[in-house]
């Protein structure tokens, strides 16, 4: 049974990564991460000092997806929030001191295959810890795999994208030349004939 | 991880994270918006200055911790407008548990599953960084395009359009001659 928990533990207590700054009076400090359309971003804070009830204000925090939309706005000192990419774009998220004393932020964030929990995994298989670290492995490498796969035929469409917007300047060129030298013929011999029917010649 | 932070002009952004001693810390960064380099340090639990990169637009580190504490990293901006960092400061193991005892942390084919582990969180990384730039790159390249087409059938509207005015403007210059 202990064993079992411990496992289970370990395996949760997998977001050991985070960064932390501080939240002068008054401040606001955001940061972002880009994501692709379907990916999975899920995001842990907390808030040191903790709010004293009545006294302090408090940090708000809020995220906002890659349509600009809200989708996180709490004044509260520790939170965790999962979304599912709408479309690609930031993420963006803030931190508002509403407070005079300065506050410290404990924030991490991951995304894709990092953020995905395994404690369901490794109870329905009965893993072992690194089997379960393998299996992880194995789907961090299926998804680098995919990602390398469209960044090669991203590159593809910039290159031809390139390629076709070259060859458009080089013929809008000659199509703007042909414009301009057939148009100062037209116009010399449409006012010559001009000046011809006034009898000026 | 890989997460981008606004630098505004002239200010310094500080991040910090906690490690223990002999603990490996590994990070990076990248100026991904604005043109001037920024200069980044990194400093110990004691305060002084582990890292000095001066000018720099973007650049990778690793270090082993000698002490237990709080290592911060320090964003500075040299310039004169907004500018966007991307970084990453990984501490140790990633997927680390910290106060559970690890079953089988001592034997040579978990030691490789680590090795193993940590090329591949950086290559993820790596790719990720990449794809995310590609998708910007793409953007930029399929407006250039467009642009260019729009503009040259304006210019070509323009020309013709300037042409026939001269002409018209011209004729109607000695009809009025005549008659007066």
């Amino acid at each position: 049974m202990l064993p079992r928990l411990l496992l289970v533990l370990s395996i949760l207590i997998n977001i050991s990564y985070s960064i932390s700054f501080y939240l002068t009076n008054r401040e606001t400090k955001c940061l972002s991460d880009y994501l692709a359309e379907g990916e999975l971003l899920i995001g842990e804070f907390s808030i040191d000092p903790i709010r004293r009830e009545g006294i302090d204000d408090g940090v708000i925090t809020t995220v906002s997806d890659p349509t600009e939309e809200t989708v996180y706005d709490k004044n509260v000192d520790n939170g965790k929030f999962a979304f599912t990419s709408p479309e690609n774009g930031e993420y963006v998220f803030c931190f508002k001191n509403e407070d005079d004393l300065e506050k410290t932020v404990k924030f991490n964030t991951h995304s894709g295959v990092k953020a995905k929990d395994y404690s369901d995994i490794v109870k329905k298989e009965n893993l072992k810890p690194l089997e379960a670290k393998l299996k992880r492995l194995e789907d961090l490498a299926r998804e680098t795999l995919e990602r390398y796969h469209e960044v090669r035929s991203m590159e593809d469409d910039i290159y031809n994208d390139n390629r076709g917007t070259t060859s458009n300047a080089f013929w809008f060129g000659i199509l703007l030349t042909i414009i301009l030298v057939g148009m100062a013929f037209w116009q010399m011999f449409h006012l010559k004939s001009f000046f011809q029917k006034k009898k000026m010649f | 991880n890989g997460i981008t932070a606004l630098l505004r002009p002239g200010d310094e952004e500080c991040f910090f994270d906690e490690s223990g001693t002999g603990e490996e810390i590994h990070g990076t960064f990248s100026v991904t918006h604005g043109e001037s380099p920024v200069n980044v340090k990194i400093f110990n639990p004691s305060d002084l200055v582990v890292l000095d990169l001066i000018d720099t637009m973007e650049d990778a580190y690793t270090f082993m911790a000698l002490q237990d504490g709080y290592y911060t990293v320090c964003f500075k901006s040299n310039s004169n407008e907004l500018q966007t960092i991307e970084f990453s400061l990984h501490i140790g193991d990633d997927v680390t548990v910290k106060n559970v005892m690890k079953e089988d942390h001592l034997t040579p084919i978990s030691n490789s599953v680590n090795t193993l582990k940590r090329g591949v969180n950086e290559l993820n990384e790596q790719t990720k960084y990449h794809r995310n730039r590609l998708i910007r790159h793409k953007k930029t390249t399929q407006s250039t395009g467009s642009r260019i087409t729009w503009w040259s059938l304006t210019q070509a509207f323009v020309l013709i359009a300037l042409s026939l005015t001269q002409t018209w403007i011209i004729k109607n210059l000695f009809e009025k001659k005549r008659n007066v």
